[in-house]
């Protein structure tokens, strides 16, 4: 189905390169952004029939790193939501930006009254949104107009993380305890976290079939049981609702001399060979992800490292690099302890066979003072908590490269539609 | 309704158990009732390798039993010498109801989990793939919303044709 409707709008495309100005691919790659253009055109009667994108260069967001105490290697951004369809907004800083998960999620302590008593959760849903680790965000699914860079994505599901939502989610630890987890409610440093995985929705198709999906939870009072939830009325990547710039992100950081520094400030950019400031180059590595949900690297790629291959993945909401050992020293904590930096490489393997060797250094975390917040030599020994061999390409990944993340159902200059938009590049 | 009924077994889990790993074939089936799954099936014989190696090609000595959980596939793998389920592996939407799935085992891996050391670090959370080894029973998950995974197995129970466990999905 996807890929017919693709087709069906790549004639909307070529029309659409022929009138446009300053659109930066029409010329060079074919049917390179029609899922943009599919909805470029869709709104082009609400922006005074021009099929022009008119945010050229608002596509852009400050990204730091270093953003509040504690907060190594937690990339940020400030996000403005609004009361559907008004000018009652709040701007909430230290948003992390999170490529492993989907979807804006909120503390709720981080919003203001006005916003507190505005975003009504008319449908009483709440959601279980667990990580691996136990920690879980518990709270009402509600609709905001989400503004990032100077584009709007209008009434966007999003979550706000409330432990007294509904039940207090009781339901929630109830299944999260059944599934062997040690349940603990999500307090973080940051106000929020903006998942901008290439997955759209949180959840997808399972939880509009399955009522007993144990994500959503329907709430009457301080009753809340799992219920199912249409697709549109899930968390989504607001990415995906902006009318123009939505068929993936782009994050761009600087290096860092020496490996550590306190502060750093970069770029992410929405959207991905949609103007010229996020068309990749010619030279970047596409890596698609594996599709097959039963294999055991799904939504992953592999990585060959240390003479194994492996489960591989980027994820910006991963502090460290984490690669099972081969023979370096590891302190108390796990993290990788060599007496000198060490550079190595592995090959990451896409889906699509292709292939990219990364070259990364780690060195010593012991002796790092707490201003440097900022570290781009961590790296974490895996062996010390799972036998299952991965390689997690976290944070220090993502210094003084430009990485370009997919969406879900969405084409760009990187993805003519085979990959389905699960796909990495860099 | 359906998650009161869940909601149910959680509380009273251990005056309903159906406990599966260790037990034999036909609690497979009782688990699927308890989880109200569907799409219950024996699975071929040969199981889908992963990237690490193929599986031995040796798969007769077990076989695979599938169900999908309301969004989690989960695969009980039955020692056919034995007729005892050794290992059960799952992927999807959330983690696998461990406390249906491990019976008697769960209570085991949860105090391990509790002493684990995976939550050590300092600088980090630890959203990784990790391991959690009990004295009979071996937790590993791994994954992240919308596309966990993970694996159980009854580490003495293992047939000696299963060359690599981590294999098994």
């Amino acid at each position: 189905m996807k890929r017919i409707f693709n087709r069906r709008i790549a004639a909307l495309f070529l029309v659409f390169c022929f009138i446009s100005v300053g659109y930066s691919n029409c010329s060079n790659s074919g049917f390179s952004s029609l899922a943009n253009v599919g909805s470029a055109t869709s709104a082009a009667a609400g922006v005074g029939g021009t099929s022009t994108n008119p945010y050229l260069n608002q596509n852009a967001l400050t990204l730091t790193v270093g953003c509040f105490a504690d907060g190594y290697n937690q990339p940020c951004v400030n996000v403005t939501i609004c009361l559907p369809g008004t000018t009652t907004c709040q701007t909430i800083t230290n948003v992390l930006v999170d490529t492993g998960s989907s979807g804006l999620r909120v503390f709720s302590k981080s919003l203001n009254a006005t916003m507190l008593a505005g975003l009504q959760n008319s449908t009483s849903t709440g959601e279980c949104y667990a990580y691996l680790d136990g920690s879980y965000d518990w709270g009402g699914i509600v609709n905001a107009d989400v503004h990032l860079g100077g584009e709007t994505a209008p009434s966007v599901p999003m979550q706000v993380i409330n432990q007294s939502f509904g039940d207090g989610g009781t339901a929630c630890v109830a299944a999260l305890k059944a599934q062997g987890m040690s349940p603990t409610f999500d307090d973080s440093s940051y106000n929020g976290i903006m998942g901008v995985s290439f997955l759209s929705q949180d959840c997808g198709s399972d939880c509009v079939s399955y009522s007993d999906n144990q994500v959503y939870f329907k709430c009457t009072g301080t009753s809340c049981a799992s219920g199912a939830v249409a697709l549109a009325s899930q968390v989504v990547n607001p990415v995906a609702l902006m009318p123009f710039d939505n068929n993936g992100v782009v994050l761009q950081l600087p290096s860092v001399s020496g490996g550590v520094a306190s502060y750093i400030q970069g770029t992410m950019y929405l959207g991905v060979g949609t103007q010229a400031n996020n068309t990749p180059v010619s030279s970047v590595a596409t890596l698609s992800a594996i599709s097959d949900t039963g294999n055991s690297c799904y939504t992953e790629f592999t990585t060959s490292w240390g003479g194994s291959t492996m489960c591989g993945f980027i994820d910006s909401g991963s502090t460290a690099l984490t690669f099972p050992n081969i023979s370096y020293a590891v302190d108390s904590y796990g993290n990788y302890n060599p007496t000198a930096t060490v550079t190595a490489s592995a090959t990451n393997i896409g889906a699509n066979g292709v292939q990219s060797t990364v070259s990364f250094s780690f060195a010593s975390v012991d002796n790092i003072s707490a201003n440097d917040l900022v570290l781009g030599y961590w790296g974490v020994n895996s062996s010390a908590f799972s036998s299952t061999k991965f390689f997690d390409w976290g944070l220090p990944f993502f210094l003084s490269r430009t990485v370009y993340v997919g969406l879900e159902g969405k084409t760009s200059t990187l993805d003519s539609g085979s990959y389905g938009g699960l796909y990495w590049a860099y | 309704m359906r998650g009161k009924h869940l909601l149910f077994i959680v509380l009273f889990a251990s005056s309903a158990a159906h406990a599966t790993l260790g037990e034999t074939d036909d609690s497979v089936s009782k688990d699927a009732t308890a989880l109200k799954a569907t799409g219950l099936k024996q699975r071929a014989a040969s199981v889908k390798a992963s990237t690490t190696s193929a599986l031995a090609e040796s798969t007769s000595c077990y076989k695979a039993t599938e169900m999908n959980d309301n969004g989690v596939t989960v695969i009980q793998y039955t020692d056919t010498n034995t007729n005892k389920v050794f290992a059960i592996s799952y992927h999807g939407i959330r983690r696998a109801n461990l406390q249906q799935l491990m019976g008697t085992y769960f209570s085991e891996y949860q105090s391990a989990a509790d002493t684990s050391t995976q939550s050590k670090s300092a600088r980090t959370k630890l959203r990784h793939p990790h391991t959690v080894k009990s004295s009979q029973v071996t937790v590993r998950a791994a994954g992240r919303p919308r596309a966990f995974k993970g694996l159980v197995t009854l580490d003495s129970a293992i047939p000696k044709c299963v060359t690599s466990v981590e294999d098994l999905q």
